[in-house]
């Protein structure tokens, strides 16, 4: 029998040995990767959000998959460790599609039905739902390099490496081939298929019987149900309670998705409501309080809410021209589905990032209005920054006019509100001379070189346009002013400027967002801060070494994510480029060759420590370059790619190297050595998108992770000088 | 090298899980994050304690009892029992050594001249300003809250201003406003200061408007009502598990305010916000109308008002117009006689129409009203009273 252990213990070596390595550890990695990308895009269509979201959610995944780790080191039986691998596979393939449709039933059903999570309860139903499949794949990483060195003859660097280049894998087929074609469940099929089928072979080559046969029953039953079941659209269904799904579709900007409920149409982007028919006062507020401040405009830039039914306000003014920015082709599909985008030859699509169609544009603009939602991610940060100003004045005509909304309006401006106000209000004024907030649904700001008028109702009667909202029934110019001023007065106080690598908007929204939510970030930074204490102080150098290279390497790999969405513009695709050229470089650094380049001792641990330092310290300085000069997107992208790699390549290079100067050299001295990796990891991504990047911005939060990598060397080299100390004594 | 790698490993499996635990525990037990877990947001007990003494911007409660756990307030229907140094649920109720004082006097920290049709109050002096006033706090817990700046804060937190009853009627004369609105907040909250603010106005020929969530005990109601004019009560929802859910609160004393308001003869209107996936079901809806019309308040305006996405309730749509029709025409279909829709500019349910011949008595436009069909508190077309407050 396949299972019997006493026949196990005669299988030929290559079956458990070394060369049982490469396949198992290549479809971890990979099945890990694309896993993680759909399960993220999941989780922001579930639950809406910003980079905060994607930051819990990864610190989640990370430390979930250390529990697992660390869990795989107490399996000891032999006859686990050889059917494991498939065994695992096969758990791996099942787990997938299960987490996403529980994640979709379970959203309206467990928190309020339309209704914003907060952070505790994000942290809670991420960790729970990623728990399983996080934990099957961390024990696979053990089981892996005991099964494939049941000796401890140090593997563990041999394993990382396949893993990471089946990361790389599996990133390039993601970002490449699966997101620009398939759906999620599409995507989960594909990864089902290569799981089970992997896991069946393993487990025929190995002569287990019971788990091919297994293997081939659940691969016949995926493809049954993929076939006979519409599990997208039935799953879906609970993310919409109350509304129909007309269309949905995963784009490679997110997952868009189409709802009626009566004449209403909606329009929801990764989970964020972008626009509703019947707006009216929203699209009336976004074009008129600005439009009516002068002559006519021939020609008009709309950044956002194109879709909204804005252009067609626009339109009233008799322009010549209304080009529209939006950078997701789906949404002006849809916006057609929905009637919200007039067939007029006046009205240009430009599908393009809107940054980056500023920044090189050549045309001029009588008007550029901004209709995006608050700053509350470091991609709408970029709209709100003086560079954006700065820029976005070069492509106005003499006079021009950009406008912008900020906030919901109340009847009272909280502490957050009027700060995170008063840093868009000063940095609208190192750019214009004029600035004026009309308050209406959100705050309005309107800025110009030219002289702003509050009388908007007057204004717009002038000139003879019909409106439902912006006119005398609804606005008393008197009582506007009045407010105006009043707003205007309490956002005048302490504003900071807004800049896109100080990203003070979003910091600012970040604390708004998380006082509406009743949670103090002091409680999640807590916990965090007491993990590195106790880390410092319990663990050995090396281990701690490998606990801030982790956390070095995340805060390097968000500020490359950010810096690169300021300065290219937010191409998702690109953005897992990033992160598979991070993977590429984790795997080439954790190879043989590379580990040798260095050698294996201490010295070379601390000369790769300080690298990664110089590293932190000097990309602040690149970026600034970068962000300075004119734009040359090959040469952008080249940077950035090879700055992802290289960070890549030095932190795996540690980890081999801290793997093979372990003095017990046990499998589960490298499954320890991971986790603490995934620990950092996590750590370090939680409290930088959270606390570190929003209030420091890149340049300090580079440095601080330089800094924390450098207290890795030092915890490094002191116990090394006090050795030399004693010896000498 | 020994004395940097030869150290035995000391974080293992189990430190690590309790790390894990310790952190994961922080996080889940932060404040309200328990809660939340379980489905609600705070509301599971009052706020923290308040040190120190009663400043300038205090008086003594109304409605307080003394129990042998600690003092009772009666004002609302949470019933706050408050040992020494605690503060109420609404935020602005605190036990000092033994005695309850309200911090919510003389200390708005919104103050606003706005058309009294914003309240929405569409027949009592349509057309005319009223000088509007709001102090931080709230007896509710509503997950769509406009306000929750305030209304989730306590006096102490906010930005305000030194505004005495005096003042308040002073500036409403300056400012040539009809009536004193008391809103924006919840006005329960903040009771003493708009109870001394009302009185001081009539003296001073100022009607007093007052903008609620209904969720007060009848004592105090009814002393209010001596000193109030009009009334608009949020009539949240009908389904008392909703109320809970959404607003933290209950649906029976919100229908007792009702009916004592009615009783006690202030113009009473009624707003409906009709919010997707919790308050939109039309049987519900239809339920409610059938209960104030049996209940005498069928003269009473009802506003349905369209939900936009807000505070926590963020990631719905709005709601459709075609629902806020549907609605309209089950609540006169149930003898309704004045039903608007609110929130939806340009709509022909913001005008007032003749229950008796369908005549349009007021033409609205948002704030600007033509009263061309009104003469005397009569339809102009067939003589029929309309209810209201017009001069």
């Amino acid at each position: 029998m396949p299972d019997d252990p006493e026949q196990l213990t005669v299988l030929p070596a290559h079956l458990r040995g070394a060369a049982a390595i490469p396949l198992p550890a290549l479809a971890l990695g990979m099945s890990a990767v694309v896993t993680q990308f759909l399960l993220l895009r999941e989780f922001l269509a579930a639950f809406g959000g910003n980079e905060l979201v994607i930051g819990l959610v990864l610190g989640n995944w990370m430390v979930a998959t250390g529990i697992g780790a660390l869990a795989g080191t107490r399996l000891k039986a032999m006859h686990l460790h050889v059917a494991a691998p498939a065994g695992f596979l096969l758990l791996l393939a099942v787990l997938p599609p299960v987490e996403v449709i529980t994640l979709r039933v379970s959203r309206n059903l467990v928190f309020t039905a339309g209704g914003m999570v907060g952070i505790p309860g994000l942290l809670v139903a991420s960790l729970a739902l990623l728990l399983p499949y996080c934990i099957v794949s961390g024990c696979a990483f053990t089981v892996l390099v005991k099964n494939a060195d049941p000796h401890g003859q140090n593997s563990g660097a041999r394993v990382y490496a396949w893993e990471s280049l089946g990361s790389v894998a599996g990133g390039l087929l993601f970002n490449i081939l699966l997101v620009a074609f398939l759906g999620t469940f599409q995507c989960l099929a594909v990864l089902f298929l290569l799981d089970a089928g992997l896991a069946y072979l393993l487990a025929r080559r190995q002569r287990f019987r019971t788990l091919s046969a297994l293997a081939l029953l659940t691969a016949l039953a995926g493809i049954c149900v993929m076939v006979l079941v519409d599990a997208d659209g039935l799953s879906r269904r609970f993310l919409f309670p109350g509304q129909e799904i007309v269309s949905s579709r995963d784009t490679p900007y997110g997952s868009l998705a189409v709802t009626r409920q009566g004449e209403q149409w909606n329009l929801f982007e990764s989970g964020v409501l972008l626009t509703s028919t019947n707006d009216v006062t929203g699209r009336e507020e976004a074009v008129h309080y600005a439009l009516v401040q002068r002559r006519p405009p021939r020609s008009v830039l709309m950044i956002g809410g194109v879709v909204s039914g804005a252009p067609l306000e626009a339109l009233r003014y008799g322009p010549e021209r209304i080009d529209c920015v939006e950078v997701n082709p789906w949404v002006i599909e849809a916006g057609r589905t929905i009637g919200a985008l007039p067939e007029d030859p006046r009205v240009r699509i430009i599908n393009e990032d809107a940054r980056v169609y500023v920044k090189k544009s050549a045309e001029k603009y009588d008007a550029v209005l901004i209709n995006l939602p608050d700053p509350s991610t470091a991609q709408l940060n970029r709209f709100f920054t003086l560079e954006f100003f700065h820029r976005t004045k070069e492509i106005l005509t003499e006079g021009g006019i950009v406008s912008t909304g900020l906030l919901p309006a109340a009847d009272y401006q909280g502490e957050e509100a009027r700060v995170l106000g008063s840093s868009v209000l000063t940095t609208l004024r190192n750019v214009f001379r004029h600035v004026l907030i009309v308050p209406g649904e959100r705050h309005y700001f309107v800025a110009s070189d030219d002289s702003l008028t509050i009388d908007i109702a007057r204004s717009i009667e002038a000139r003879n346009i019909r409106t439902a909202y912006v006119n005398g029934s609804y606005l008393d110019d008197a009582l506007l002013a009045a407010r105006s001023r009043e707003i205007t007065s309490s956002f005048a106080l302490r504003g900071e400027v807004n800049r896109d690598f100080q990203p003070v908007c979003y910091s600012l929204q970040l604390d708004y967002w998380l006082t509406s939510s009743g949670f103090s970030p002091a409680w999640l930074l807590a916990p965090v801060a007491l993990l590195f204490v106790v880390v410092f102080l319990r663990s050995t150098p090396v281990e701690w070494g490998i606990f801030a290279t982790g956390s070095t390497a995340a805060a390097l790999q968000i500020i490359l994510l950010i810096a690169f969405q300021a300065i290219l513009g937010s191409l998702y695709q690109m953005t897992g480029m990033l992160v598979t050229a991070f993977m590429a470089g984790l795997a080439a650094g954790s190879g043989p060759r590379a580990r040798i380049a260095v050698g294996r001792g201490m010295k070379g641990f601390l000369l790769l420590q300080c690298a990664l330092a110089a590293l932190s310290f000097l990309l602040p300085l690149l970026l600034r370059l970068l962000n300075s000069g004119p734009l040359s997107p090959p040469a952008a992208y080249g940077f950035f790619i090879t700055a992802s790699v290289v960070a890549g390549v030095l932190t795996g290079m540690l980890f081999a190297v801290a793997v093979s100067m372990s003095a017990v050299a046990s499998p589960s001295s490298a499954s320890k050595l991971y986790a603490l990796d995934l620990v950092g990891s996590a750590a370090g991504a939680l409290i930088v998108s959270m606390y570190v990047l929003p209030r420091l911005g890149v340049t300090g939060t580079a440095v601080a992770a330089g800094l924390l990598c450098l207290a890795g060397a030092c915890r490094g080299v002191i116990p090394s000088v006090l050795l030399f100390q004693r010896r000498l004594l | 090298m020994k004395s940097a790698t030869g150290k035995p490993i000391r974080l293992g499996k189990r430190e690590f899980l309790r790390l894990c635990a310790v952190a994961g525990g922080g996080c889940l037990f932060a404040r309200n994050g328990f809660a939340e877990v379980l489905g609600r947001w705070e509301g599971l007990g009052v706020p923290p304690a308040l040190t120190g003494t009663p400043g300038k911007w205090s008086v003594e409660a109304l409605f307080c009892k003394e129990t042998g756990r600690g003092i009772l307030c009666q004002k609302c229907p949470n019933g706050c029992v408050l040992a020494s140094g605690q503060k109420g649920k609404c935020r602005n109720r605190v036990n000092v050594d033994g005695k309850v004082y309200s911090i919510a006097y003389g200390n708005p920290c919104a103050v606003h001249v706005d058309p009294v049709e914003k309240k929405p109050l569409y027949h009592f002096l349509p057309g005319t300003r009223a000088y509007s006033i709001a102090v931080a706090g709230c007896n509710l817990r509503c997950l769509n809250c406009q306000n929750w700046q305030i209304s989730q804060a306590s006096p102490e937190e906010t930005e305000n201003v030194d505004l005495m009853p005096d003042g308040v009627v002073a500036q409403a004369s300056a400012y040539r406003c009809a009536s004193i609105a008391y809103t924006y907040s919840e006005p329960t909250t903040f009771y003493e200061y708009a109870f001394d603010t009302s009185a001081l106005a009539r003296k001073h020929g100022i009607r007093n408007v007052w903008k609620s969530n209904g969720y007060i005990n009848e004592a105090p109601l009814r002393k209010l009502c001596r000193v109030i004019d009009a009334a608009n009560i949020d009539l949240k929802g009908f389904d008392d598990t909703v109320y809970r859910k959404l607003n933290d609160a209950s649906l029976e004393p919100v229908l007792r305010t009702l009916k004592v308001i009615k009783e006690e003869g202030v113009w009473l209107e009624i707003t409906n916000l009709v919010i997707p996936t919790w308050t939109d079901d039309l049987a519900t809806i239809a339920r409610m109308c059938e209960w104030l019309s049996r209940n005498g308040l069928q003269e009473c305006p009802l506003h349905f008002s369209r939900f936009t996405p807000l505070y926590k309730l963020n990631q719905l749509p709005s709601t459709p117009v075609s629902v806020l029709e549907k609605a309209r025409e089950i609540a006169m279909k149930a003898g309704m006689q004045y039903v608007y829709i609110g929130n939806v500019p340009g709509h022909k349910a913001e005008s007032t129409f003749c229950p008796g011949c369908g005549a349009m008595v007021i033409e609205r436009h948002g704030f600007v009203t033509t009263r061309s069909g009104l003469s005397a508190g009569k339809c102009a077309a067939c003589g029929r009273e309309i209810a209201g407050v017009w001069s």
